[in-house]
């Protein structure tokens, strides 16, 4: 009886390793194939089958892609709208998180108010982009990079503003008002006391932003026409054409777009269950 | 009352300037109307002008003015053919993606939970996919599903199957895009589930191992309960993403072939872009805008997520 | 230093009335209890003096100085938090001079005056460390010593002792109280804690859904009390409630029957008596107030808790603690009606006779 439960116990467990062992495999290989591509020569790209490993490594395509074509713009521009759209994301959304974790207003108006943001952040963005477009076309904004910061404005701001309402919320009111009986102002007591205290969560926010910003695609390809204000992601898409694809290319900027974001994305670990979730769940 | 004219003689004290006491009284709303005027210019204003924008034709000269049609846009969307494919698509893309993603995390996180509890550096490779950009997702799995050199095609042949085209065959094609997004996406259920577990009371548990309940009873019992809250909003949140999904098709089959992966979002965009009838993709955004709207808000009230 | 004065004041959350029409003078020096259930209003004064909760009506003076409209920061009161309040970011020297800083007074000069205060709490060798690397009763020392420091017109404690273990809040609140003596400021202190209020008040205004349901020394309320509400919060181990009806100045409730009570004449009554004022008797004893068998015998050390049933109530009353009596056994119980007090059920006032 005794045994034949460990047995069990013993083979459910190795099942259990095994399982997270391919779940493992199927994250990483896609990530290492797409890089392992990227140092490839065409025809090892091409070849059938598949080599696994490439045995001659060459920077070709980084070259082609970052110096004959001007995929460094598409960065460039890329960051200029990410840093762009969080400043200002982070700044008023942290004023609007505060005001809403902090401020009683009459009746339900913070409850309303606090759903209303967070149901701008649902809007599909495709819903909203026509009447953006015809906006920024009156307005001779079309392929500027402030367009960009406009439009990643609207769904990074209900973002930002959520997180740090989540983030004011679990810092203890006592600490502003001991600020305030002490002498400070409200607003002496949010700059002074709650905002340093909410640093982590202001920085982790911040790295949201910028990897929501950097990772856009469908505004980018609306708004932008050239590499005057293209960014990344459409620089990408553009090289894969009705004609041809450019494999090489396209593997070393897509390599070379993710490996920021990985970095960020350790970098916020810990907060990263709270970002996903809107400040919604802890983690 | 001695007391009382001893302070009365004392000096009084200051209370501050009229514009910092003007800061103070209306910081409430000086804090918060920033965040509200640039929502509203972003959305309110959209949402009014769309619907101006749906209730015309919109020619693609811009000499032509606009012509009134009423509610014709709208009218159109229970004729157009192609509006019903993307609506049957997005649903199915929704409902099939969202569900696999689910079970696939939930299931993940238990294993990891119970069995790996302290490898947490576990959970920081295992989160990375959803962090990726989506282009370079989408170029990714257009790689590996590649028909002639894709390594897909070539792990087929090694197990002896036929080889397909995945994302270029009438009946993969959908299945391929789906894939794609689970790999990307389950990540997100994943974490969101293990962060449910991790925060599950442990006394329920040891009262019910008490009480004799097996294993598989106290996961339906306590576990699925205590997680629900989590569940629903990772739910809300996926659901409310796979309604936008874009990228992915866009990169991976155009939606093609034969429209099997033409959903509402890229359909929105041929027809605001190639089709130029700015006023008929206006009225299909409203739709959806309408349909994400009241769904979401229903689901938020069901689920009493609010705050 | 100043007096604070409630005139009219009542505070509205929503519906929900948190403070009700309150007037109320505390005098110049005075130690200040406000004592309540929680949820009876007193944090929430506490809190409209210190300008942290607006009222919905009336005004507040401190001193001479009406201050309403005036800021917390311009109100010149210290408070000290239930949950102490420390800045987890600053460290202890920070903390405690953090109200200097933001007057703006130099660095060496606030120096000195950390240094001076911190030593009269006894925190000297403290000033590097970081709130979350000391322990409770010291986190509550620099929450003192951070509203001392600067003399403020007015104190205000929140339940500051609730948060240390037993012992060392008998210690803080004979410090708490000799401090209060020593620098002579008026001080508003909020407790839910029976104990504390009658050790530390000159004056304890007990407090009940957002009245001031009676206000006096701690001997007043114990030995005076005026409403049924007072009689029942105050007193350790409690005092007895029994229902029942007064007819000739002749409490009954059942087997209980309790003369002396003047030519009172209530309906519904309650009788109201210590648990030191009930007496045990021998069973037999002709002026007992009624025969019973014991129902509990608790011993508490310096005496015995014995309780007997009245009606549906217990009736308890602190005998000799040498008392051997054992369950079941029957008692004779003496109620001193001169010691009792009369409530009348309906209005929850005191009866007198």
């Amino acid at each position: 009886m005794t045994k034949r439960n460990r047995t069990r116990e013993i083979l459910v467990r190795l099942s259990a390793y095994l399982a997270i062992l391919v779940a493992l495999v199927v994250t990483l290989f896609p990530i290492y194939w797409i890089a392992a591509n990227s140092f490839k020569f065409d025809i090892d790209i091409f070849a059938v089958p598949p080599e696994w490993f490439p045995k001659n490594p060459t920077l070709k395509h980084y070259r082609a892609a970052f110096v004959e074509r001007p995929f460094l713009r598409y960065m460039l521009n890329s960051l200029l709208a990410a840093v762009g759209t969080t400043i200002v994301s982070v700044t008023f959304g942290t004023m609007a998180g505060y005001a809403l974790a902090r401020f009683r207003y009459p009746g339900q108006w913070r409850y309303q108010i606090s759903f209303w943001i967070l149901s701008t952040r649902m809007m599909p963005p495709i819903v909203s982009i026509i009447p953006l477009y015809l906006f920024f076309n009156f307005f001779d904004m079309l392929n500027t990079k402030s367009a960009l910061v406009i439009a990643y404005t609207a769904f990074n701001l209900p973002f930002a503003t959520w997180m740090m309402k989540s983030y004011f919320q679990d810092l203890p009111v006592e600490l502003e008002e001991a600020a305030m009986v002490d002498g400070d102002t409200r607003w002496g007591a949010f700059l002074r006391v709650a905002l340093p205290l909410a640093r982590p969560g202001l920085a982790a926010t911040a790295i949201f932003c910028l990897i929501i910003s950097w990772n856009e695609f469908l505004f980018a390809l609306i708004i932008t026409l050239t590499e005057q204000s293209q960014t990344l992601p459409i620089g990408i898409a553009g090289r894969v054409t009705q004609y041809n694809t450019y494999w090489g290319e396209i593997s070393a900027a897509g390599f070379m777009a993710s490996i920021p974001i990985v970095i960020f994305a350790f970098m916020v670990q810990r907060h990263l269950v709270r970002g996903l979730s809107f400040g919604a769940v802890k983690g | 009352m001695a007391v009382f004219a001893n302070s009365a003689l004392a000096a009084k004290p200051p209370t501050g300037g009229r514009f910092e006491r003007w800061v103070e009284r209306h910081l409430r709303i000086l804090m918060l109307a920033p965040a509200v005027l640039i929502l509203l210019a972003l959305t309110i204003f959209p949402s009014i002008y769309m619907f101006y924008a749906a209730v015309h034709k919109i020619s693609p000269n811009p000499d032509i003015p606009w012509e009134f049609v009423g509610a014709g846009n709208f009218l159109r969307l229970l004729s157009d053919q192609q509006f019903h494919i993307g609506l049957w698509n997005t649903t199915v893309f929704t409902i099939v993606a969202v569900t696999a993603e689910f079970l696939l995390g939930l299931g993940l996180a238990l294993l990891l939970d119970k069995y790996l509890r302290r490898l947490t550096f576990l959970k920081t490779i295992l989160m990375i996919p959803m962090m990726l950009p989506p282009i370079a997702v989408a170029i990714t799995w257009k790689l590996i599903y590649e028909p002639q050199f894709g390594v897909l095609n070539e792990i087929m042949f090694q197990l002896g199957l036929p080889t397909q085209a995945w994302a270029g065959d009438v009946d993969l094609a959908m299945f391929s895009i789906i894939v794609a997004d689970v790999w990307q996406w389950t990540p997100f259920m994943f974490l969101l589930m293990l962060a449910g577990l991790a925060s599950l009371p442990i006394e329920p548990y040891e009262a019910a191992a008490i009480d004799g309940a097996s294993a598989w009873r106290q996961f339906w019992d306590l576990t699925i309960p205590f997680l629900k809250p989590v569940i629903a909003i990772a739910l809300l949140l996926r659901i409310m993403d796979a309604i936008r999904l874009f990228d992915l098709v866009f990169i991976l089959t155009g939606g093609g072939p034969a429209d099997r992966t033409k959903v509402l979002s890229l359909y929105i965009y041929q027809v605001a872009y190639r089709f130029v009838d700015p006023g008929f993709a206006a009225a299909i955004s409203l739709f959806v805008l309408f349909v994400t709207v009241a769904f979401s808000t229903w689901f938020i009230k069901r689920m009493r997520l609010a705050n | 230093m100043a007096s604070v004065r409630f005139d009219n004041v009542t505070k509205k959350f929503g519906a929900f009335v948190a403070v009700a029409n309150l007037n109320l003078e505390v005098q110049d020096k005075e130690f200040l209890v406000l004592l309540g259930p929680s949820g009876c209003g007193k944090t929430t004064t506490m809190r409209m003096v210190a300008g942290l909760e607006e009222t919905t009506s009336g005004d507040i003076y401190i001193g001479a100085d009406r201050v309403n409209d005036v800021l917390p920061k311009y109100r010149d009161v210290a408070m000290v938090f239930q949950s102490y309040a420390l800045y987890p970011h600053l460290s202890v020297e920070d903390n405690i001079g953090y109200p200097l800083k933001i007057r703006k007074i130099p660095a060496s000069e606030r120096q000195r005056q950390v240094a001076e205060v911190a030593r009269r709490v006894e925190l000297e060798t403290l000033l590097d460390r970081l709130p979350k690397e000391l322990s409770g009763g010291q986190r509550q020392r620099v929450a003192l010593a951070r509203a001392i420091i600067r003399t403020p017109r007015v104190f205000l404690l929140d339940e500051p002792l609730s948060n240390l273990d037993a012992k060392l809040r008998v210690q803080m609140r004979a410090e708490l109280k000799h401090l209060q003596h020593e620098l002579q400021v008026t001080t508003i202190y909020v407790t839910h804690d029976q104990i504390e209020a009658m050790t530390l008040a000159h004056r304890v205004a007990v407090m009940n859904k957002g009245v001031i349901e009676q206000l006096g020394t701690p001997k007043e309320i114990y030995n005076n009390p005026r409403t049924l509400f007072v009689a029942g919060f105050i007193g350790s181990p409690p005092m007895n409630l029994i229902d029942g009806e007064v007819k000739n100045g002749v409490f009954v409730n059942g087997a209980l029957k309790v003369k002396g009570l003047g030519r009172a004449n209530v309906p519904r009554a309650v009788l109201g008596v210590r648990p030191e004022d009930v007496h045990v008797v021998a069973s037999r004893d002709y002026g007992a107030s009624m025969t019973a068998p014991i129902y509990s015998a608790e011993l508490t050390g310096e005496s015995t808790l014995v309780s007997v049933r009245a009606g549906r109530q217990l009736l308890s009353m602190r005998a000799d603690k040498n008392f051997a009596g054992q369950i079941d056994q029957q008692i004779g119980v003496k109620v001193a009606a001169d010691r009792a007090f009369l409530f009348d059920g309906e209005s929850q006032n005191r009866v007198d006779f």
